[in-house]
């Protein structure tokens, strides 16, 4: 349970930073695909 | 008309840029683009090189977006832009691999010319280094040429010289727009100037109507700045 | 496109000079262990065979599998004396599996480019140029794993050689080494690489703005998940047998049992795509990328 939080805990801290820090809606889309598998990685 | 540039605003996440700009860029003009720093004169420059992307308005240039036709514009930019291992033989096949319309014989002459020693870019002085960027963006054959600060860190005596060697080598079917601090040096050259404050065009006027009205276009610039001065 | 590709090779070579002086370092080492091995007088008479094997799927005879019979000969030996010989082997394994690691270490870092050069303006440049950034990507990903292939060539030759020279295994089980340890590296190889490039451009698409840590963490985390699902989805299609083309079957013998070894030629073409689809997007991004 501990590591699923952590996870959920870093993918949405990671969230408006990729939102923002970028004007590349590819860079964006590449950025949200990283945090989902850093999700998959700590919830799977 | 080369380019255009309507209502166009642009902001970093800073907040710095420029709001609701509009002016055009006919064929066969120098254009100076002056402003203290941070008035977003760069800004205008990567909009039109196709560097920055406009928030709002549209930019245009020869009728196509900045990124289309990117290539087709000539852009020295504030940074080195070349590895500082570069020699001027280096950049030279660099420039002719990534540019159809780079000009080696012209190139050849520019560096002869502005005395640029065959060295690499890291063992030259910082005005050495602008010189041959400045050459290796003048032998170019485009129809827009973007000079941001061109003059930047060369010696007050070869100004002039690259000025004119630069005015002399100019094809009048283009046009050159300059973002300089340099006012005094350049107005000669001039044939019309943007003049921007905070992010915003404060006035466009050509230099024939500035002297007509008995003042340089290094005074008028002070007016417009400084209005209670 | 030629010239582009050239001069690209010209630029990164340039770039990466300390990364590949690393790897012909990494060489020089490895050729020294080959030359100590060369100077010692061994008498190796194992044999370490490639055959058929009995109880696995077989392909048929028009597969293109690479099976090559041999008798065995290590059955007619002391249980003892294979286990000595096994562990003679050792040392070329290590510095062989060693050279590969510290190389793929060097070489995975070739794609990235740091932050100096995108504020040095040599970004600008390239993208201000008449090739679209897509282009320019294809031309880095030929650039870097030229000097990939040259260094795994170099490592395997060596090794095959020594192998093969000294005796220590036989003709047929270097040739199904080399067809294993070929077939990984075109999968996972041009994985690595252009996945690189496409991380590189999503760091440089976010360099504008400053760094953020949060963001980095992500990365590595991230790429950690992606290799975990590819293993995943490896496993899956494996085990499932969910194969399109005839797999071929590399037999190795160890001590009279045979290990055969599935090759699924299905994941080359995945990979291949993966990776074309890593190059197009990092190209995208730095198309859309402003300095």
């Amino acid at each position: 349970m501990f590591f699923e939080t952590l996870g959920v805990i870093l993918c949405a801290a990671g969230i408006v930073p990729a939102l923002k820090g970028t004007t590349s809606p590819a860079a964006r889309l590449g950025m949200f695909a990283l945090i989902l598998f850093t999700l998959l990685l700590f919830v799977l | 008309m080369i380019a255009t540039f309507s209502n166009v605003t642009k902001h970093y996440s800073s907040g710095e840029g420029i709001t609701n700009v509009s002016f055009r860029i006919p064929k066969g003009q120098v254009i100076g683009l002056l402003g203290i720093n941070g008035s977003g004169k760069s800004t205008t420059m990567k909009l039109l090189s196709g560097l920055l992307q406009a928030q709002h308005g549209e930019v245009l240039v020869n009728a196509t977006k900045p990124r289309a036709s990117r290539h087709n514009v000539a852009f020295l930019g504030d940074r080195l832009g070349f590895s500082s291992w570069m020699n001027p033989r280096h950049m030279s096949r660099f420039m002719e691999t990534f540019y159809d319309d780079f000009d080696v014989d012209k190139f050849k002459s520019l560096i002869q010319e502005l005395k640029i020693p065959p060295k690499p870019l890291s063992e030259m002085s910082k005005g050495q280094q602008q010189k041959l960027k400045l050459a290796a963006t003048m032998a170019r054959q485009v129809h827009l040429y973007l000079l941001d600060e061109p003059l930047s860190g060369i010696d007050l005596i070869a100004r002039t010289g690259i000025l004119k060697s630069l005015v002399t080598n100019w094809d009048k079917n283009s046009s050159i727009v300059m973002a300089t601090h340099e006012i005094k040096d350049v107005e000669p050259f001039l044939d019309r100037s943007l003049f921007l404050a905070a992010g915003s065009l404060q006035a466009d006027e050509d230099t024939k109507t500035i002297t007509a009205n008995g003042t340089t276009v290094a005074e008028r610039f002070i007016e417009i700045m400084e209005p209670n001065s | 496109m030629k010239k582009l590709i050239l001069t690209i090779q010209w630029l990164e070579w340039i770039r990466i000079k300390n990364r590949i002086w690393m790897l012909i370092f990494i060489l020089l080492g490895f050729s020294m262990f080959a030359g100590s091995c060369e100077q010692q007088n061994v008498n190796f008479n194992f044999s370490y065979s490639s055959s058929e094997s009995t109880n696995q799927p077989q392909p048929s005879a028009s597969s293109p599998g690479i099976i090559a019979t041999q008798p065995n000969t290590l059955s007619d030996k002391p249980q003892e004396n294979i286990y000595s010989q096994l562990m003679s082997l050792l040392p070329l394994v290590f510095w062989t599996f060693a050279a590969l690691f510290l190389g793929i270490l060097v070489l995975a870092t070739m794609p990235f480019r740091g932050r100096e050069e995108w504020e040095n303006g040599q970004f600008q440049l390239i993208f201000m140029g008449k090739y679209n950034q897509i282009q320019i990507q294809g031309a880095r990903f030929i650039a870097y794993f030229a000097i990939t292939i040259a260094f795994f060539m170099a490592v395997s030759i060596n090794a095959n050689f020594l192998a093969l020279q000294k005796e220590w295994l036989t003709r047929e089980t270097i040739i199904n080494f080399q067809v294993l340890l070929t077939y990984w590296f075109f999968i996972a190889v041009p994985l690595m690489i252009s996945y690189g490039g496409l991380i590189s451009a999503i760091n440089i698409a976010y360099y504008r703005d400053g760094d953020h840590k949060i963001l980095t963490l992500l990365k590595y985390l991230g790429s950690m998940g992606l290799i975990s699902l590819l293993i995943k989805a490896i496993q899956f299609l494996t085990n499932k047998e969910m194969s399109l083309f005839q797999p071929t079957v590399l037999n190795f013998e160890v001590n009279a049992q045979a290990i055969p070894i599935m090759i699924y030629w299905e994941l080359l073409f995945i990979a291949a795509t993966i990776c074309a689809a890593f190059i197009y997007w990092s190209g995208k991004i730095l198309e859309e990328v402003e300095s």
